[in-house]
């Protein structure tokens, strides 16, 4: 047991009743709160699930494609955070470092699922004549998210970080913690493969 | 739409013209500068792959677009199985500058423990007596491949801690003649300093059950 004095908090004081505080903690920045849930306080982190909740779905749901998954993916990432918090050194911000845990939470679950539930392959194929517009627009959008969701995983990853949260190529690229010519040339098969599958389509 | 034969063969990358298929996705959703306009122009090659890319680029913003809000009760969910960890949890955290301690919550149970035995007036220390199965059950999901053994875990069920903070739970039987809240206390201030001392966290509790007399 290796240990040194604690470092010393430059933080603002902290209030004796921290709960009190937190129920109304929108104005805190991440940063901060994030310092308090390291050293302890689930009611910081509460006020950071509630932030950020909706961004660690949706990047869920895009990566599985099916919401009660999605949801699965979304509950471990979140309570994987909260344990992998001392490791958290705010190199990135939290938000993309919550990126980097979710799209890890989501590889295990389709890795660990993927000898019986095949992704692509079950989507019901679209009616090809029919004569309204809008059936037919809805019918493309269906077909290019079975397409999105046939890619590869890292593929897709890429494409849901770049294209679908506006990460740049630099951030999505140490989000996923690979160089930056690899992250794009997966973002740029990914474009190449949906073009084709929507070509075919057509 | 393109129509088979005049469209571009995008598994191989390059049009019948020699322009790159990457240079025009680069184009179109990075917003990068052609690189020859006046061929664009009139080639219908690029023509062609162009407006296709646009199409899919526009796509899939709508794609993007749409809504996924989270089911309800999602937070509450997180944060129920965050506070049975943290009060519950296997490792005390300490960050370091140039690394992490954990301190199993069990060798923090026996350091307190230890500590409370030097107290005079103390017969016999005991961790929590039975954990409260919600924790049990917690504790295995969290750590399904490396948990540790029964008796460690009965013992570190005394203990809470979250990153470095601990509260620490001890059920003693006390020799008989010696006054109870005094002897609460002293087991108080050695708990306190017994674990600061080795483990260097913060006890910020103390609870002390004293269970019987000892003969």
């Amino acid at each position: 047991m290796l240990m040194t004095a604690p470092p010393p908090d430059t933080g603002p004081a902290v209030p004796a009743d921290l709960d009190a505080v937190f129920t109304d903690g929108r104005h805190l920045d991440d940063e901060y709160l994030v310092r308090r849930a390291q050293q302890g306080s689930t009611a910081a982190f509460e006020v950071l699930v509630s932030r950020h909740q909706e961004q660690v779905f949706r990047v869920a749901h895009r990566l599985i494609g099916e919401r009660a998954a999605a949801e699965d993916v979304a509950q471990d990432a979140l309570v994987s955070a909260w344990r992998a918090l001392p490791g958290f050194r705010g190199d990135s911000a939290f938000g993309t470092w919550l990126h980097r845990i979710t799209t890890n939470a989501a590889r295990q679950l389709l890795t660990r699922r993927r000898p019986t539930a095949p992704l692509d392959g079950d989507e019901p194929v679209p009616e090809r004549d029919l004569p309204e517009e809008r059936v037919v627009a809805a019918a493309r959008t269906e077909a290019l998210r079975a397409a999105v969701r046939a890619l590869p995983f890292d593929q897709r990853a890429a494409l849901v970080l770049v294209q679908f949260e506006g990460l740049s190529y630099e951030e999505a690229a140490r989000t996923l913690e690979v160089p930056e010519p690899t992250l794009r040339g997966r973002v740029a098969r990914a474009r190449r493969a949906l073009l084709q599958s929507m070509r075919g389509w057509q | 739409m393109t129509t088979p034969g005049s469209s571009a063969r995008p598994s191989e990358g390059v049009l019948p013209c020699g322009v790159e298929l990457d240079a025009l996705v680069a184009q179109v959703a990075d917003g990068r500068r052609p690189e020859d306009p006046a061929h664009q122009r009139v080639c219908p090659h690029c023509r062609a792959a162009l407006a296709d890319l646009r199409e899919l680029d526009d796509e899939l913003r709508g794609l993007a677009a749409e809504p996924a809000p989270p089911p309800t009760g999602l937070g509450d969910r997180v944060m129920e199985r965050v506070g049975v960890m943290a009060t519950h949890g296997w490792h005390a955290v300490v960050p370091e500058r140039d690394g992490t301690t954990r301190i199993a919550a069990w060798v923090v149970a026996l350091v307190a423990r230890r500590a409370a035995l030097t107290v005079d007036g103390v017969g016999d220390v005991r961790g929590q007596a039975t954990p409260p199965p919600a924790a049990v059950a917690a504790v295995r999901a969290e750590y399904a491949d490396a948990g540790p053994t029964p008796a460690q875990r009965a013992g570190a069920m005394g203990i809470g801690v979250a990153g470095r903070k601990v509260v620490v739970t001890v059920q003693l039987t006390a020799r008989p003649g010696v006054p109870l809240p005094g002897l609460a206390g002293a087991v108080r201030r050695a708990v306190v300093t017994g674990v600061r001392e080795l483990t260097a966290l913060d006890v910020v509790e103390v609870d002390v059950h004293v269970t019987d007399l000892a003969e």
